[in-house]
C-alpha cells in the first residue's frame, strides 16, 4: 500500500469536509448534490464498472431508497435514521429478487429491461395510497444544509472504500472475471450468478442510501423526480468519461462534470444535457478506460495514448 | 489397463439431444485415477459436447455422470470446477483485458483448494504459469499472446484450479510439429503430478504417444475402447475415418 495516494485522499476528504464552514452556501448545496452524484456513479461502478452489466435500473433503487425513507418519516412518523434503513432494505431487496432472474440477460437485453423495470415500478408507486400516488410526498422541514453535506461525503468516502475494497479482494476479482468472459468465468470455480446478484445488492444500497438523503434534504418527493432514467444516465456518464472499473474514476468524473454542467446550465437553459450526450461520445471514442486511465498513462506515453485509443475504436 | 478401486469418473448410458438432433447416445465409461484417456472421432462426433456435460456446461438429456462415486447432476460448473473437474476450451477463452497473471489467479483464488489470499493466489498463478513455460510473459494482457502461448495460458488457467480429473478440448490444434512434442511432453508432466486426464485430439500421432487407453466416438456412439494400438487398427474406427472401401 502506497502512502502518497492515501496521504493525497486524507487531504482531499478533509479539504472537504470544512467546505460548509468556509464557503457559500450556493457552493454547498451544489456540493451537496455532486456528492450523491458521485455515490450514484460509484454504485454503477460496481456493477456496470466491475461486473459489466450496463445497469439502467439503479434509479429504482435510488427511487425505492427515496420512498422508503420518505414513506417511513411521513407515514409511519419514524426517525429519518430509521427512513434510510428502511429504504435501503426494500432497494437492496428488490435487487436480490429481481437481480436472479434479470442477471440472466447479456448486454442490451439487460439494459432494456432494467430500463422497463424503472418504468413498471415507478408506475406502481404512482398508484398506491401510501405512496402519495402522483402527488408525492412532503417530508418534514430540516434546515441543515452543512448536515446534509457531510452525511453525503461520509457515504461518498464510503462507497469508494468499498470500491477500493472490491478492486483488490477475491470477491472484486470475480465480478471482473464475469465481465471478462462470464462462461470461463464459472468452469474457473466462480459462483457467477451468486456474485452478480450481490453485486447488484452492493450497488442498489448505496444507489438506495443516496436517494434517502437526497429526499429528506429536497423535502419533497414524486414518482417522476425518483425514478428519473435520466439520472441513472447521468449516473453512467459520470462513471464511464471518470473510469468505469477504477476506484476513484467515478468521483473524478462526477465532480468534473457536475461542475460544467453548472456552469453550462447558468448561461444557457438545456445546453447542459446537449454537453452530457457529446461528453459521453467523446469519453467512449478517446478515452476508453476513462479519464483516470488516460491521466496515469499520459506522463509515459504522451500522445502515444491518444493515438493507441483512437486506433482501438478503429476510427 | 485396470486400476484397483473405483474409478475417478463413470458415464452410464449419457445421452444428450439438442432438438431433433441426439448429439451423445447411450455413452458408458469409466475412468480411473492416473490414466491419460484419449477420445477421438470425426467432426461433430459429440467429443465437445461430452466435455460440456461433464464440466456442467450443460446437462445431458438422460444417463448419469459419477465424479468419485457422488453424480454431478444439476450441479453447476462452478461447484465442479470446485470438486476438482478443470477443463480448457477448443476456443480459447481467455479473459482479455486481465494480464497473463491475472488470468491463472482466478483458478487459484475459486479452485479445488482455494487461496483466498491475494498474493498468496498470484505467486501460485506465477508458479503454474512457469510450469507451462509463460514465466516470462507474466505481465502481458492475455489477449496480447500468439496462439501457442494462449494454448498454454489455458492449461495453466486449468492447472490453478488443482484439478483432479483435467479435460483438454483440443490444445494441441493448430500447433506445429515441434509445440506438440512440448504440449505432449507437458501433458505427461501434469499426469505424473498426480492428475487424470481426458484428452480430445485430432492429432493422431499425439494421442497415440499420450493415451493409456483411446474412446472412439462416431455420430455419438461409442464405436471403439481399448489400447492406441489396438483401437487405431479396429476397422470400423478406419472407416469412420476414411469412409467405407468399395467392393
Amino acid at each position: 500500500m502506497k502512502a502518497l495516494p492515501w496521504a493525497l485522499a486524507v487531504l482531499a476528504v478533509a479539504a472537504l469536509a470544512v467546505v460548509p464552514f468556509t464557503l457559500s452556501p450556493v457552493l454547498v448545496q451544489f456540493g451537496i448534490s455532486t456528492l450523491l452524484l458521485a455515490v450514484l456513479a460509484q454504485g454503477w461502478n460496481i456493477i456496470g464498472g466491475f461486473t459489466g452489466y450496463a445497469s439502467f435500473g439503479n434509479s429504482v433503487f435510488y427511487g425505492l431508497g427515496t420512498y422508503g425513507t420518505a414513506v417511513t418519516m411521513t407515514k409511519f412518523h419514524q426517525s429519518f435514521a430509521l427512513g434510510l434503513v428502511v429504504g435501503a432494505v426494500v432497494s437492496v431487496g428488490f435487487a436480490l429478487l429481481l437481480g436472479l432472474p434479470v442477471l440472466r440477460l447479456r448486454g442490451h437485453y439487460f439494459a432494456i429491461t432494467t430500463l422497463a423495470l424503472s418504468e413498471a415500478v415507478a408506475a406502481i408507486i404512482a398508484n398506491l395510497g401510501i405512496t402519495g400516488r402522483n402527488t408525492g410526498l412532503i417530508l418534514p422541514l430540516i434546515r441543515g444544509d452543512s448536515m446534509f453535506y457531510e452525511m453525503s461525503l461520509a457515504l461518498m468516502v464510503l462507497a469508494t472504500l468499498t470500491v477500493w475494497w472490491l478492486a483488490r479482494s477475491r470477491f472484486g476479482f470475480g465480478l471482473i472475471a464475469i465481465r471478462e468472459r462470464e462462461d470461463a468465468a464459472e468452469v474457473m470455480g466462480i459462483p457467477t450468478t451468486r456474485y452478480k446478484v450481490l453485486a447488484f445488492g452492493l450497488a442498489a444500497l448505496f444507489s438506495a442510501l443516496a436517494g434517502g438523503i437526497h429526499a429528506y434534504w429536497i423535502t419533497f418527493i414524486d414518482p417522476a423526480s425518483a425514478f428519473d432514467i435520466s439520472l441513472n444516465v447521468r449516473m453512467i456518464i459520470m462513471a464511464v468519461f471518470g473510469g468505469a472499473g477504477t476506484v476513484i474514476g467515478p468521483v473524478v468524473g462526477a465532480f468534473l462534470l457536475s461542475g460544467v454542467a453548472e456552469v453550462l446550465a447558468s448561461t444557457v437553459t438545456g445546453i447542459a444535457s446537449l454537453f452530457f450526450g457529446l461528453v459521453i461520445i467523446a469519453a467512449v471514442v478517446f478515452t476508453p478506460s476513462g479519464v483516470i486511465q488516460a491521466i496515469r498513462r499520459l506522463p509515459r506515453r504522451g500522445l502515444a495514448t491518444f493515438l493507441d485509443a483512437v486506433r482501438e475504436t478503429r476510427l | 489397463m485396470t486400476a484397483a478401486g473405483p474409478p475417478l469418473f463413470e458415464a452410464r448410458s449419457v445421452s444428450k439431444r439438442f432438438a431433433g438432433l441426439l448429439a451423445l447416445s447411450g455413452v458408458s465409461f469409466a475412468q480411473h485415477e492416473g490414466e491419460i484417456l484419449g477420445l477421438i472421432g470425426p467432426n461433430g462426433a459429440g467429443k465437445t459436447t461430452l466435455i460440456n456435460l461433464i464440466s456442467g456446461t450443460l446437462e445431458p438429456s438422460s444417463g448419469t455422470l459419477l465424479f468419485e462415486g457422488h453424480p454431478l447432476q444439476g450441479l453447476p460448473p462452478y461447484r465442479r470446477a470446485r470438486l476438482g473437474i478443470g477443463r480448457t476450451f477448443q476456443l480459447m477463452k481467455p479473459f482479455p483485458g486481465l494480464s497473463v497473471l491475472d488470468n491463472v489467479t482466478a483458478g487459484a483464488l475459486f479452485g479445488r483448494r482455494p487461496e483466498r489470499d491475494m498474493t498468496k493466489a498470484r505467486d501460485a498463478a506465477a508458479h503454474w504459469l512457469a510450469f507451462v513455460g509463460l514465466g516470462d510473459k507474466l505481465a502481458q494482457p492475455a489477449d496480447a499472446l500468439g496462439g501457442p502461448d494462449r494454448k498454454r495460458l489455458e492449461l495453466a488457467k486449468a492447472l490453478a484450479l488443482q484439478p483432479k480429473l483435467l479435460l483438454l478440448d483440443e490444445v494441441m490444434a493448430g500447433l506445429n510439429a515441434v509445440e506438440i512434442d512440448e504440449v505432449v511432453d507437458l501433458i505427461r508432466r501434469i499426469r505424473d503430478g498426480g492428475t487424470t486426464i481426458l484428452v480430445i485430439e485430432h492429432v493422431v500421432k499425439a494421442i497415440r504417444q499420450l493415451s493409456d487407453r483411446l474412446l472412439v466416438l462416431q455420430y455419438g456412439e461409442l464405436i471403439a475402447e481399448g489400447t492406441a494400438a489396438e483401437v487405431l487398427e479396429d476397422p470400423k474406427v478406419i472407416e469412420a475415418y476414411l469412409g467405407r472401401r468399395r467392393h
